[in-house]
């Protein structure tokens, strides 16, 4: 699973005009708006998850506490549960396909 | 000119899309104002407003009965002000569309030279216009279908061919069953609703093209421009914020309200005749007639006062009766304070919402039939701290023009200058939430959440061995539950036994692309992550209209047996 920084496709030392250059670069491919018809589900899925990593990173008292749990997690070398998991939902027995497509 | 035709269709002939011609048809951008509408297009290279046969490009929004032949502002030729003397004519349907006889709004209708009637138990209200001596009752969204319906014709006229795709302005304090009432009436009259936009973010993104365009003009600086928008009309104040670069609006902040130009002119005419409303209470033609005249009389001389610091009413409203007073502005803005005020706090508020001081504010744009008020503009420019107001917008098509750039954007049309790569980004203007901890309103999607979203929040039970609890979905900004709109309700059933406490019910909500709202139930119990029984999922609403008494019937049935507490807000 890829880290916020991953999401938006930037380098962890992304400066605030580049984190909202990448977040508006990937709304236009990604947001509900500008999909086909058939994608619509799969694109809301997938602009949430950027908007949600750009609400974090474009929040300089958000982004920082991110960035002390990343490295608290990198050196206990759980790197899986820092992924942007907190913002899926994995309710299987929804019937709905809740579970981001993992295309970071 | 064509010939409208009232037919009503079912709602399923009009919502199966169908795509026959390989060309996207662009859909047409409609604003229905309170008390004026209009309708635009995009051209191919930019937006145009339709007229109708007597030239005008903004209409009076409004109906007249007489015999069997309904006709509106956009066809009719009889002058509107003759018309209501015979109260036969009604408006202000987007004031009284989707709302029950309980609401304040409803109440001060009251006033109007038509029927409206209430029976203050939280059902819609009866109204009906005076057709040869005879109360005929109609409805709000069939008033709007008739309008619409003359919109269209007018519409398909002028471009000469068939209109099925709109996108329609709302205000910002629409609830969801206003908007499901505005989808009904365009499909009454044959017309698909492609999307309902907030009014001021049809505004943003007109702001947002232009900023593009000259953006191009210098050679693509594309810096980020934060703008205040604060429209008001004749029926809603709303306001937002956006932030807008390289063609993408991102929607920070909404704020809206019932109050408009219709407000200032019943507190102008309370102000001219203290006891209007006792003197027209029983609506006879007499009465009629004479609020009427006082409407107009009243109306003339706000319009004045626009101009001029002061002005004369003179109307003689017949049986001895009337009317000689000088009004300046003063006393127009002290009989108005209350929503001057109101104002001003929806704008402080989107601010705050927005995380944003008035510093960080490039341009502020006023829109709206009000904002030819010069308090109203002093109001904006006050709080704004004398920053320049935005120029370049018609106050009076900003909207409608909005909407129809989202039209050509949403149809999937190219514009080879890329005057139409835009892309707004919207917010929920109400928050959406539970009853839960006692009679309160716990919001899971809050205000100002951009869409589409999906948001969560545990809740538990409240007393030892509860197997059932009930789910009460609310829209609104209220504190308690029922000071919000009650969308639905559903009841989680066969909750494990365990002590109060104990249970996780995780309440999901979801609003997906076509802003259609979903809540999800799912039980946990501790050390498992499998949910203990079938996941429930409704969708909202589930009833039909603003019936706040169902609430009142639960609660006698079942009291604060099937309750529910907060237990900690998800990670």
């Amino acid at each position: 699973m890829a880290s916020l920084y991953e999401v938006l496709g930037i380098s962890v030392g992304a400066s605030c005009v580049e984190i909202k250059a990448a977040y508006r670069k990937l709304a236009r491919t990604y947001h509900p708006d500008v999909v086909g018809m058939n994608q619509k589900e799969k694109s809301a899925n997938q602009f949430m998850m950027i908007h949600s990593a750009y609400s974090t990173l474009s929040d300089p008292e958000k982004r920082a506490q991110y960035d002390r749990e990343i490295y608290r997690h990198r050196r206990s070398g759980n790197m899986v549960s820092m992924s942007a998991r907190n913002q899926t939902f994995s309710y299987a027995a929804s019937g709905r396909k809740w579970e981001t497509d993992q295309c970071w | 000119m064509v010939e409208p035709a009232y037919t009503v269709t079912s709602d399923s002939e009009t919502t199966g899309e169908e795509k026959s011609t390989t060309f996207p048809e662009i859909a047409i951008g409609i604003d229905i104002g309170t008390s004026q509408c209009s309708v635009a297009v995009w051209n191919g290279s930019q937006v145009e407003l339709l007229k109708n046969t007597r030239n005008q490009k903004i209409m009076k929004s409004y109906v007249t009965f007489k015999d069997n032949i309904p006709s509106g502002g956009v066809s009719s030729q009889l002058s509107h002000e003759d018309e209501m003397f015979s109260g036969a004519a009604i408006f202000n349907m987007k004031r009284l569309i989707g709302r029950v006889d309980t609401d304040p709004v409803v109440h001060a209708c009251k006033n109007l030279p038509f029927l409206v009637q209430t029976l203050d138990i939280g059902v819609r209200p009866l109204i009906a216009p005076l057709v040869n001596n005879m109360w005929r009752s109609t409805t709000p969204e069939e008033v709007l279908a008739i309008f619409l319906v003359e919109l269209r014709a007018m519409a398909e006229a002028q471009l000469k061919r068939r209109i099925r795709n709109v996108v329609l302005t709302v205000p910002v304090s629409f609830s969801r069953f206003q908007l499901t009432r505005i989808e009904r009436a365009c499909a009454m009259a044959g017309l698909h609703v492609l999307r309902l936009m907030p009014e001021p973010t049809a505004v943003a993104l007109l702001y947002g093209q232009q900023q593009q365009q000259t953006s191009h003009e210098n050679m693509g600086s594309g810096s980020e421009k934060i703008a205040l928008i604060f429209n008001m009309g004749a029926g809603y104040c709303d306001v937002a914020v956006t932030a807008t670069a390289g063609g993408v609006s991102q929607i920070k902040a909404l704020a809206g309200s019932t109050i408009g130009g219709e407000d200032l002119l019943q507190n102008m005419m309370q102000h001219l005749l203290p006891d209007s409303q006792n003197l027209f209470k029983n609506h006879g033609i007499k009465e009629i007639k004479q609020m009427g005249l006082l409407r107009i009389a009243t109306q003339d001389a706000i319009h004045r006062l626009s101009s001029q610091s002061c002005t004369q009413v003179d109307v003689d409203l017949g049986d001895g009766l009337k009317i000689c007073k000088v009004v300046d502005r003063e006393v127009f803005e002290q009989v108005n304070r209350k929503v001057f005020e109101k104002c001003e706090s929806l704008i402080i508020q989107c601010l705050q919402d927005a995380k944003l001081e008035v510093e960080d504010l490039d341009d502020v744009i006023i829109v709206g039939g009000c904002s030819y008020i010069p308090r109203v503009k002093n109001l904006v420019n006050n709080i704004c701290k004398g920053k320049k107001i935005y120029e370049g917008m018609n106050p009076l098509e900003a909207a409608v023009c909005g909407a129809a750039v989202e039209g050509a954007v949403a149809s999937g049309i190219n514009d080879p200058f890329g005057n139409l790569d835009l892309l707004t980004i919207q917010a929920t203007p109400l928050a959406i939430g539970i009853r839960a901890d006692g009679n309160n309103f716990v919001p899971v999607i809050p205000r100002d959440t951009t869409m589409p979203a999906r948001k969560e929040l545990v809740f538990t039970t409240v007393h030892d061995n509860q197997t059932e609890a009930l789910i009460l979905v609310y829209e609104g900004e209220g504190k308690k539950a029922e000071e919000n709109h009650l969308l639905g309700y559903f009841k989680i059933m066969g909750i494990p036994a365990a002590p109060k406490g104990v249970p996780e019910i995780n309440v999901c909500m979801d609003i997906d692309a076509a802003n259609v709202l979903r809540v999800l139930a799912i039980v946990l119990m501790p050390g498992s992550r499998e949910p203990a029984i079938p996941v429930m999922e409704v969708r909202m609403p589930t009833v039909d209209d603003d019936h706040g008494w169902c609430a009142q019937a639960l609660n006698r049935t079942y009291g604060a047996s099937l309750d529910l507490l907060t237990l900690r807000k998800k990670a």
